[in-house]
């Protein structure tokens, strides 16, 4: 297959498509959109299943096949913030609270790229590992945590001097509700997300029970699937048009950073899972894990953490630009930088 | 029927400060929140949520002193940061205790 054919392949998907039908709905001013609890329902579905799927996996894969690549993700999770940041900063000229609440998104990970590359690889032929999910909750977590302690660090060093106009000083006896959200909430609210208990939990239930426990809920959870994912896309489509128009204040720059950095990040997704060894399909799909920006775990755990940090930069970054650029392109090239790495 | 002054205060906010502010009015007493999502706009600039317009608005039903302190800490605390109004109004309640944790009865 040629890469035209398989950029073909990728851009006509119902996947996408249905991604693009939002958008369009949008921006015709259409009133349609999915009611947020069927929403919220499906991407319960989407990550359970995922988790489920990936747990049965495990429960038959031997500990040498996955260790390598659960190291290598939780090393692209470290690397990744710190690259968007340094990037985020000298190239994107942005400032050191906004680059570090960037770097918390792309260090992130984004599950609905992730998912969309696993359909794509294995439209083509070439299934990647079962337990790619495990991956996907090995990176998810440390590319916060890292952005946010750069932000925290950045925070004490520069700013403590002009820290008074922005934290309003507290009377002693006054509760600090700041107190009550670090860090003990910000590790709570990392850990207990909707995204991570779905997958870890879907995980374990998956890998207890194996093969055999997962076959009478496999009907509802493996048919229903991709459907599912078209409906799901079909929102973010309308979700992503409704903030086009702040791509005027996020400026040149960081757009172009926003289809840099995956890029950069999914060739060192494609690198790295070549390195241990997974296939054509996995380190593509390594790599699309990798080069996804997160708009779902990492905005609340950022707004929190580094409240001063403008949300119009990374919401924008991250869902208008990168997330429509993976789906679209980025899925099919990251395939291509695995077929050239593995030869 | 003998009515009771109290106050009740509306936060409108980011979702992501329910948590904080429900138990920052409990540290000052109060009993209890009603808390809705919504969806509006106001002067910000700064979409906060995934979903842009999401927001959450919460009453707090509170005695008159506790109540200013509440409002202060809040502005204190959100102001500079967060996507948030809060106002307060005078209600009349029936049964005062039920409002505040130390009773405290007003006329």
């Amino acid at each position: 297959m040629t890469s035209i054919e398989m950029l073909k392949l990728n851009l006509l998907s119902p996947i996408v498509l249905a991604f693009l039908l939002g958008a369009i709905a949008k921006l015709v001013k259409s009133e349609l959109s999915l009611p947020k609890e069927l929403y919220d329902s499906l991407s319960i579905y989407l990550l359970l299943a995922l988790g489920l799927k990936g747990g049965v996996e495990l429960s038959h894969s031997s500990f040498d096949v996955i260790a390598f690549p659960v190291v290598a993700s939780v090393a692209l999770g470290i690397i990744t913030p710190i690259s968007a940041y340094f990037l985020m900063r000298k190239i994107g000229k942005m400032s050191g609270i906004d680059a570090a609440a960037l770097a918390a998104h792309y260090g992130s990970v984004s599950a609905v790229t992730f998912i969309a590359a696993n359909q794509f690889v294995s439209n083509i032929g070439f299934d990647a590992e079962g337990f790619m999910p495990a991956l996907v909750t090995f990176m998810e977590s440390p590319g916060i945590l890292v952005g946010l302690a750069i932000g925290a660090i950045y925070k004490s060093k520069r700013l403590l001097p002009n820290s008074e106009s922005i934290i309003a000083p507290l009377k002693k006896d006054l509760i600090r509700p700041q107190n009550l959200n670090l860090p003990k909430n910000l590790f709570h609210e990392i850990f207990t997300s909707r995204s991570m208990l779905l997958m870890v939990g879907g995980l374990i239930i998956g890998f207890l029970g194996g093969a055999k426990a997962y076959e009478p809920v496999k009907p509802f959870f493996d048919t229903g699937f991709k459907g599912a994912l078209v409906l799901f896309m079909l929102e973010m489509g309308i979700v992503a048009a409704s903030r086009v128009a702040s791509l005027k204040k996020v400026g040149f720059a960081l757009t172009s950073l926003a289809l840099a950095l995956p890029i950069l990040h999914g060739f060192l997704g494609v690198l790295f899972g070549t390195l241990v060894h997974l296939s054509v399909g996995g380190a593509a799909v390594l790599g699309a894990i990798t080069g996804s920006a997160s708009y779902i775990a990492a905005p609340p755990a950022v707004r929190m953490t580094l409240p001063e940090a403008n949300p119009t930069y990374y919401l924008t970054a991250s869902l208008v630009v990168t997330f429509p650029f993976n789906l679209a392109f980025g899925i099919p090239l990251f395939f291509k930088m695995a077929r050239l790495l593995h030869g | 029927m003998k009515l009771t002054n109290v106050k009740i205060v509306t936060v409108v906010c980011e979702p992501i400060l329910r948590t904080s502010i429900v138990k920052l009015s409990q540290n000052l007493g109060a009993t209890g929140c009603t808390i809705w999502e919504i969806i509006g706009r106001g002067d910000g600039e700064n979409e906060s949520e995934q979903i842009p317009g999401a927001k959450i608005k919460m009453e707090i039903i509170l005695n008159k002193e506790v109540a200013h302190d509440f409002l202060q800490q809040i502005a204190e605390n959100y102001f500079n940061n967060y996507s948030i109004i809060v106002y307060m109004s005078d209600i009349q309640v029936v049964r005062p205790t039920k409002f505040s944790a130390p009773t405290t009865t007003l006329e």
